[in-house]
């Protein structure tokens, strides 16, 4: 499988799906395509294997169209029209409710330690947003997981410098990579639009949790949309249309 | 009858259920209780102190439950509060089989301050969907309703007076239908309340389970409400809820999840809602 143009197809399915409904977080999911496809094209995720199958949590929910498009084209949900915002459990193929920031990681540590005392070896990821680490709850669950050495548990930060309403940098700023391996984690970083380099680092096994910082472009793919702070949750119109279908074709 | 600690009652039976039961997990934040040391020295690794971190505690009794443990949870009720958008997002929405023992309700630690005064709790859990809360008024009530928790595999709050008081309830006594009607009761009460009015007047209706609220054939009028909690959202509230002769229109009890059942209609965007949550939001 070619997964530049499997990302290329999931960006045009986020677009597209956006576009139908009038509404939809189109930046903050174009950010995470390619850790998407590493994860459920690239063979990093057991995604089918039943009860065993390896857990995946979108803790950053409003990113929730990529999630979708993957899920869609591997044929687990029908389609991606209609569905709500932020993902929940009724749809196939979600583990875990998400849209309230800070949630994802914790749930993500019960269910690592869960399969631990269950003698299990499958593994659990959960993908995170960066403004999303100023949430307490996130540091609750990181200095928990490191202190229970959950080695089969793995963060992937969606570095992409923007949250809402402004770069992170000028909300809350500080050493993140420092602050993890504070915190007992081992760190990674990578291109975050690099399947391989993704891949790579997410089939690493350590001793301890595993956290990614996967550096993102927020909105990659439409040139209008990166990396700029006014485009979280807007949805193209008039001319934009046409012009973000030609820069995804 | 014979005197026993509600939540030394409580414990009990999760021992009894982590020694059938491999998959039972016990968390706390940073608790000492009888019960919970006698567990601990039996099954240290299912019996986990997660830190003061009640937020993290209850994400992870979702995520274990999610991965299939039956947990429970256990703390005082006043710090457990404080976690409450964890308990909805993560336990009541994916419907999962963790119950919470909540400690301390009411005024049971009056001498301890207003932070650890568990007075509004049964209002903050009641309006979760899928919540089942029981206040229990004796240790054979708090042991029956542990059990009926686990047996039930979904969310529960068992609200926990620290008392040691002794049994209204004999053993065996059948716990379905959540009420109980002793005399010819004037006074309606929950927990420790109904305790009191079991002293004096003697006769009184109990309410062990408040979600869902028991369809109680009894006549109500004139009666008065014993209940250790804020008036909002307790059971005063529930009993007028119930009396209340007025017509409403709200949401149902449920959260409204999941793939939408039908494309959105061009003058109504929100067809799906009227269908799937049978409330009128198109006007």
């Amino acid at each position: 499988m070619n997964l530049e143009a499997k990302a290329a197809e999931l960006r045009r399915m986020i677009l597209e799906t956006a576009l139908k409904a009038g509404k939809g977080h189109i930046p903050p999911a174009l950010s995470w395509v390619e850790i998407a496809v590493a994860l459920y094209h690239g063979g990093v995720l057991n995604y089918a294997g039943g009860e065993d199958r390896d857990r995946f949590i979108l803790s950053k929910g409003h990113g929730c169209l990529t999630l979708y498009a993957a899920l869609k084209d591997l044929g687990i949900i029908p389609t991606m029209d209609n569905l709500p915002g932020h993902p929940d459990t009724d749809i196939p193929g979600i583990d875990a409710c998400s849209g309230s920031l800070g949630h994802g990681l914790g749930v993500g540590a019960g269910m690592a330690l869960g399969a631990k005392l269950s003698g299990k070896f499958w593994r659990t990821f959960v993908l995170l947003g960066d403004g999303e680490l100023n949430e307490g709850s996130i540091w609750e669950a990181a200095m928990f997981a490191s202190h229970h050495k959950l080695d089969n548990l793995v963060a992937i930060l969606d570095y992409n410098k923007l949250c809402s309403a402004n770069w992170t940098r000028h909300v809350i700023d500080g050493n993140w990579k420092a602050r993890w391996q504070a915190f007992g984690w081992h760190f990674e970083e990578c291109d975050g639009h690099s399947v391989p380099a993704i891949t790579e680092r997410l089939e690493l096994k350590m001793k301890r949790p595993l956290i990614l910082f996967a550096h993102t472009i927020k909105g990659r793919g439409i040139e209008f949309m990166e990396a700029s702070p006014a485009w979280h949750h807007r949805v193209p119109k008039d001319d934009e249309i046409e012009e973000a279908r030609r820069a995804l074709a | 009858m014979s005197r026993k600690d509600f939540r030394d009652a409580a414990f009990s039976v999760v021992h009894d259920l982590m020694r059938a039961d491999p998959n039972v997990v016990v968390l706390s934040n940073d608790m000492g209780a009888l019960g919970l040391d006698q567990i601990r020295a039996e099954f240290p690794e299912r019996t986990i102190n997660v830190g003061i971190a009640e937020q993290n505690m209850m994400s992870l009794a979702g995520g274990l439950a999610a991965s299939g443990k039956r947990v429970f949870v256990y703390g005082i009720i006043a710090h457990l509060m404080r976690a409450w958008e964890q308990i909805k997002v993560d336990i009541c929405m994916p419907n999962l089989p963790v119950t919470i023992l909540g400690i301390g309700a009411g005024l049971s630690y009056a001498s301890d301050g207003p932070t650890h005064h568990g007075t509004e709790d049964i209002a903050l859990m009641r309006v979760l969907a899928n919540m089942t809360i029981y206040n229990p008024a004796d240790w054979v009530c708090a042991e029956a309703v542990t059990r009926m928790a686990y047996e039930a595999g979904t969310p529960h709050y068992i609200r926990l007076d620290k008392e040691n008081a002794e049994n209204l309830y004999e053993l065996g006594h059948d716990f379905t239908a959540g009420y109980c009607i002793f005399g010819t009761p004037l006074v309606i009460a929950t927990g420790i309340e109904t305790q009191r009015a079991r002293r004096n007047p003697g006769d009184v209706l109990d309410v062990y389970r408040l979600k869902p609220f028991p369809d109680i054939d009894y006549v109500l009028d004139g009666m008065q409400v014993w209940d250790e909690h804020h008036p909002s959202g307790g059971l005063f509230s529930m009993v007028a809820e119930q009396t209340c002769t007025v017509a409403a229109q709200t949401l149902p009890d449920k959260f409204l999840m999941g793939a939408t059942k039908r494309a959105p209609l061009p003058d109504k965007p929100l067809a799906w809602v009227d269908d799937g949550y049978g409330f009128p939001v198109n006007g």
